[in-house]
Parts: structure tokens; sequence; C-alpha cells
């Protein structure tokens, strides 16, 4: 599966996603569930990875071949609608039984994407876009998404943001979630991948180090959560 | 419907969700058996009829093997592609508790100490029980934990109708019979859960901050 985090901080946004791909044959940590659209906008995939990998290159391909024809997050949200939706049938008719009903193991098995930057040349601000088959791709602005293995993410998550949150912040809060979830969720895990998107940078990938050392600058976070449970606990 | 099963030692709970303020429904999915109960969970209206009367059978004095070959036999008769499944929850002789979930075709699988069916996401309960279970547990905090996981998953999930969506019973080592919990028992548990719940969230504010 996958745990898909978009964070907002007053002075920009985080993005998280593990790497675990899950299948029939087991599980690989080898997932790319991120790219980067333009300077200031990137997109990112959770669910059923075949078509969430075709789908976000196919929308970087485009982006990125005619970039004046895409200089709002208007014009990309709208763009990436269509596209999600080709990819999404495509795969859906390449699995489908002698009968034309979908195999049953795809059956529970959803796609999605969020698509997240700073609308720079429009509005001047900082947007996140959801995009699910459900309502056949059409966008939702969020303020927020805590998509895939949300659970505990979306229990977690509230506890440790406080409105005015920095980048630096979220990041870690984005991290903890991602720690908490992989840590009982065998579909969520491998190598996280983040990325910000600030005004000053633009969407910035981390690299594996600065990943590396948000996990271990968060693992005194972890132990505090941990006894904050067992302090709540004894209250009563 | 939903529920969760918690055994400790001395005590095992079964709490099950139902339709907001109507007690009957709420119960209708959890079935007594003598000293023992069956949990119903998924599509179980077919079902419901012929284990009732499977469970009425049940005498007090049938061993706990025997009540878990009956139902497992049962299982064994319904269609793999059936969506009903079933905890069964009760105490070995010599005292052990048990949980014991059966899917059609057969399958069983003991749990222990917690067990969720209905479809609720095992995760959120994992991430609980491993920051608060220990097996010295209190059987006051064996059903507050319980209840806990039923107000975090009414809260995160939306599943269970809160706080009135969700009853208990509760199996006691040596006692003859289950009993539901009233509600004062319930909205007791509760209270001590919201405090605790106040109590995390104003721990947990100071932990992005350091």
């Amino acid at each position: 599966m996958t745990l898909a985090v978009a964070l907002r901080g007053s002075n920009g946004l985080v993005l998280a996603s593990d790497s675990r791909m899950t299948g029939g044959l087991g599980s690989a940590d080898v997932s790319e569930k991120f790219l980067q659209v333009n300077r200031d906008v990137g997109v990112m995939t959770y669910g059923l990875a075949e078509p969430g990998n075709a789908g976000i290159r196919a929308l970087v391909d485009i982006v990125k071949g005619d970039p004046a024809s895409y200089s709002t997050m208007a014009k990309i949200v709208h763009e990436a609608t269509t596209i999600f939706q080709s990819a999404f049938w495509e795969f859906l008719s390449q699995h489908r039984s002698p009968d034309g009903s979908l195999i049953p193991e795809l059956r529970s098995e959803i796609v999605g994407f969020v698509i997240a930057g700073f609308d720079g040349n429009k509005t001047g601000q900082f947007q996140i876009y959801q995009l699910e088959p459900e309502g056949w791709f059409a966008p939702s602005a969020q303020e927020q998404v805590i998509a895939a293995q949300w659970p505990v993410a979306q229990f977690v998550v509230p506890y440790l943001t406080y409105p005015g949150m920095s980048v630096a912040a979220a990041l870690d809060v984005a991290t903890l979630a991602m720690l908490v979830t992989s840590a009982v969720e065998p579909t969520v895990g491998g190598p996280m991948h983040v990325a910000t998107v600030t005004l000053s940078e633009g969407f910035s990938l981390l690299h594996d180090r600065e990943v590396a050392q948000l996990v271990e600058g968060n693992q005194h976070r972890l132990l505090e959560m941990r006894q904050a449970w067992v302090e709540a606990w004894a209250v009563v | 419907m939903a529920l969760i099963g918690l055994a400790q030692p001395g005590q095992v709970l079964v709490l099950a969700s139902g339709a907001r303020g109507d007690e009957s429904a709420i119960r209708e999915q959890v079935l007594t058996a003598g000293p023992f109960v069956l949990a119903l969970h998924g599509d179980y209206g077919n079902h419901l009829v012929p284990l009732q009367t499977l469970c009425s059978g049940v005498a007090h004095g049938l061993s706990a093997f025997a009540f878990l070959d009956g139902i497992g036999q049962y299982f064994s008769a319904v269609h793999p592609d059936d969506g009903v499944g079933a905890v069964a929850a009760g105490f070995f002789p010599g005292g052990n508790s048990f949980l014991m979930g059966f899917s059609p075709g057969g399958a069983r699988m003991m749990f222990f100490p917690w067990v969720l069916g209905g479809g609720l996401p095992e995760n959120v309960g994992s991430y609980l029980m491993s920051n608060l279970y220990s097996p010295y547990l209190s059987h006051q905090d064996g059903l507050d934990l319980c209840v806990l996981l039923a107000m975090v998953y009414a809260e995160v999930l939306r599943r269970f109708g809160y706080p009135d969506g969700f009853n208990v019973i509760r199996l006691s080592a040596g006692s003859e019979d289950p009993i539901w919990l009233d509600q004062p028992h319930m909205s007791a548990s509760i209270a001590r859960n919201q405090i605790r719940l106040r109590a995390l969230a104003r721990l947990m504010l100071g932990v992005i901050d350091r």
C-alpha cells in the first residue's frame, strides 16, 4: 500500500511517502512515488503502483515538454485529471477477467494522487490537491492529505500539529507519522521519500542523508510519544 | 458491525458495535453459549439463526474444546466466499482465557491478547496496544483499554457510534455466565479514557517542541 502525507506549514508544504510495494509475490522497498513537475510543484501517488507510476510520469513528461502551457496550478491539475483517468482505465482494461469483470485481487485496491506546490503565477498560494478514482479523479483542494494506509497517522498527526507550524516542524510531524505507521503496518516501510515546497527553494526532494538525519533526529520524539501514552494512562 | 476482543488473565471482554441507541441491534451479533461467547461479524445475517440454535444448545459443563470444535465444524461447511466471521471467547479448563477466530472454510486462529472483527484496520489497534498493553493490567484497566480502542476507532474511522454505540460483555474466570456491562460501568470507563486522552493531548504538545 503506502502512506502518503502532505502537510501544510506556515512557510510551505511537506510531502512524504514510504517506498514499499506489495503484491502477490511479496514486497519490495523500491517504489518511486514522487516526482517533481516543475520548479514549484510536485506529484505523489499511492495505492496501485502501476497506474500510479504511469500517471505521474506522463504528467511530468507533458508539463516539462511544454512548460509555458502549464504555468499555473489550475492548468497542471486540469491536465492531470485526464492523464490519471486514462492511466487508470488502461490499467483496468489490462486486468479484467474474460467476462469483463475486474480480477478479484484488484476490487478493493485504489490508486490516488496528490499534487502540491506553490501557485506563484496565479493565486500566490501553497496548494494541495488530491485526486482519486471515486470522483473520476476530480481534484479536491485540501488543507492536508493523509492517504492510503492513513488510520494511525490520522490519529497521531492532530496531536502533533499546531496552527502556524513551520515547514521544519511539519517535516518532523511527517517523519513521526511515517515511523509510527511503518512500525505497525507491514505494507508501509522502506526508505522514506520526503520533499518540501518553499518560496525560496521551490520543490526540493530531500537527499537520503537528510532523510536519515530526520529519522535519527526524531528518535527522542518517538520515545517521548511513548512516554506521553504511559503518563496519560496513569493520570486516572 | 465491528468488534474488539481483549483477553487477559481471569477476564475476557468482547466489545461490539451496533446501531446507535438500539440496544437489541448492538447485542444481536454477540451470542452467549453457556459460559462462552460467540461474536459474529461481516455478513452474518444468514448464519444468525443456525448459530443461535447451536449456541443455545451449549450447556454449562461442556468443555471449551468441544464448544470450539462445534463452531469449527459449522464454519467448515460455510462457503469460502461467504463474508461471515466469528470470534469465540471463554476460558479453557485450568483458567486460561482464549479468543479464537473462525473464518469460512474452517480456518481458525488463536489470538492473544486482542482481536478485531468487522474490517477494523489492525494497525490502529497495534499502535495503541504496543503503547499501553501489559499482562499486568488490572481488570478495570483491561476494560478501559478495550473501550479506548473503540473510542479511537470511533474518532478516526467513524466505525462505532459514540459514546452509546458500543457495549461490552465480560467473561470472568470461575463465574458461570458472561455479563453485559451496564451503562454506569461503560460511562465510567469512557469518562476515565476522556481524561486520559486530554492528558495525552497536553503531553503530546511538548513533543514537537523539544
